[in-house]
């Protein structure tokens, strides 16, 4: 066990291993952004894993994507939904086997946030600012990813963590900056530029609990995320102990979500709701 | 209207029952419905009243106190979104989907059946 206050650098030098991204996801990220990128080449990597190619295939047949007919082979569906939507699936299976392991509430709590934030996405900023839903899902799928890390590396010191949140009525973020020195955010964040995401997803990530630690561009996605994780969590999906922390009246502007607009979005999240539990499957 | 007027006059006179502290708005079982007090965006306290689902048309009320002691005024909650903070709009819509919706929400420990 470690003990004392560390920052990020240190952190992750010393104490938390960061997983590498799988290679086949890796390279498609890389090809999607080649001018002569081959559907048939993007196919070949997807099904060169068949681990990966398995969760695709799953997550493309859910009620989620809605798909007409079943999709029964990784070309079927790189033809049928092209080379950007591959990425989104490849990486959102990605991130469903690196946070499925853990308690189901927390994977509830991704998947939920996942659906919340595709409902958002169709309409105020996130409609301009995002290519598609599916890459709406993934924001709020991955944002408390660096909890996985913090779990495995570092279980004793979450113990306190929770005490602590519990204990002192803390916002569990400020129990771990407390604790720790660095929050799931930052981790979560490092992980993601390890990954060589786009940068709207890493600044994303970092700014869900305070977007003044994001970009200034990048604001109103991570309003977006942090309304989005707070809505989840008051739907009874918390994603661990801890005081509701409050959320400052600029992110609400800044996510362009109150009054009238607020409730549209929220209703759509519990019109979206069902789709949580077929996704929850794909987690384990 | 008139089951839901006495109701309302019964809520505003107050009764034993159960709190949750853990969030912006204070929150009560009262029989069958489930009420909290919050502050509105203009400053006065509210309380709302939640009775059924969202699907169901007066299934969210407010009842703002008025100054003086007078009758309280009544709004449906879908009248009133401008007036309530962001947060706690999404709280009292929330707590109504998880005490009164389909969705299978885990309903608040204090006020499981």
């Amino acid at each position: 066990m470690s003990s004392g206050l560390y920052d990020i650098d240190t952190l992750v030098d010393e104490v938390v291993t960061l997983p590498s991204m799988p290679d086949a996801v890796a390279r498609i990220t890389e090809m999607i952004n080649e001018p002569d990128c081959s559907l048939s080449e993007v196919g070949k990597v997807v099904a060169s894993d068949p681990s990966l190619a398995f969760k695709m295939l799953r997550l493309v047949n859910s009620a989620y994507y809605g798909m007409q007919q079943e999709v029964t082979s990784v070309d079927h569906a790189v033809v049928l939904l092209g080379a950007k939507v591959i990425k989104n699936l490849v990486l959102s299976a990605t991130v469903f086997e690196t946070i499925g392991n853990g308690a189901e509430q927390f994977l509830r709590h991704c998947v939920a946030c996942g659906v919340a934030m595709k409902t958002f996405s169709m309409q105020g900023p996130l409609a301009e600012e995002l290519a598609s839903p599916d890459e709406a899902f993934i924001y709020g799928l991955i944002h408390d990813i660096g909890k996985v890390f913090l779990e495995e590396y570092m279980p004793d010191e979450l113990e306190t963590v929770e005490c602590l949140a519990r204990e002192e009525g803390l916002p569990y973020r400020d129990a771990e900056l407390k604790v720790i020195g660095v929050d799931h955010a930052a981790l979560g964040a490092r992980l993601a530029e390890n990954w060589r995401l786009s940068r709207p997803i890493i600044e994303a990530i970092r700014g869900h609990h305070d977007l003044t630690l994001c970009d200034a561009s990048f604001r109103p996605l991570a309003a977006t995320l942090c309304i989005a994780d707070d809505l989840v969590s008051l739907c009874g999906l918390q994603p661990y102990e801890g005081r509701r922390c409050p959320i400052p009246e600029a992110t609400w502007e800044a996510a362009e979500l109150t009054g009238p607009a607020l409730v549209a979005a929220v209703n759509r999240f519990f019109d979206a709701y069902p789709q949580v539990d077929e996704l929850m499957h794909l987690g384990g | 209207m008139a089951s839901l007027k006495v109701f309302l006059i019964w809520y505003v006179l107050g009764s034993l029952s159960t709190q949750v502290n853990e969030s912006l708005v204070r929150w009560r079982r009262q029989d069958r419905a489930v009420t909290g007090r919050f502050t509105l965006a203009s400053g006065g306290k509210a309380n709302v009243v939640l009775v059924a689902g969202r699907e169901a048309e007066r299934s969210a009320v407010l009842v703002i106190p008025q100054p003086g002691g007078g009758q309280p005024k009544t709004l449906l909650l879908s009248e009133a979104h401008d007036q309530i903070a962001p947060a706690d709009l999404v709280e009292i819509l929330c707590m109504q989907e998880r005490c009164f919706g389909s969705l299978g929400l885990p309903v608040p420990e204090e006020f499981a059946p």
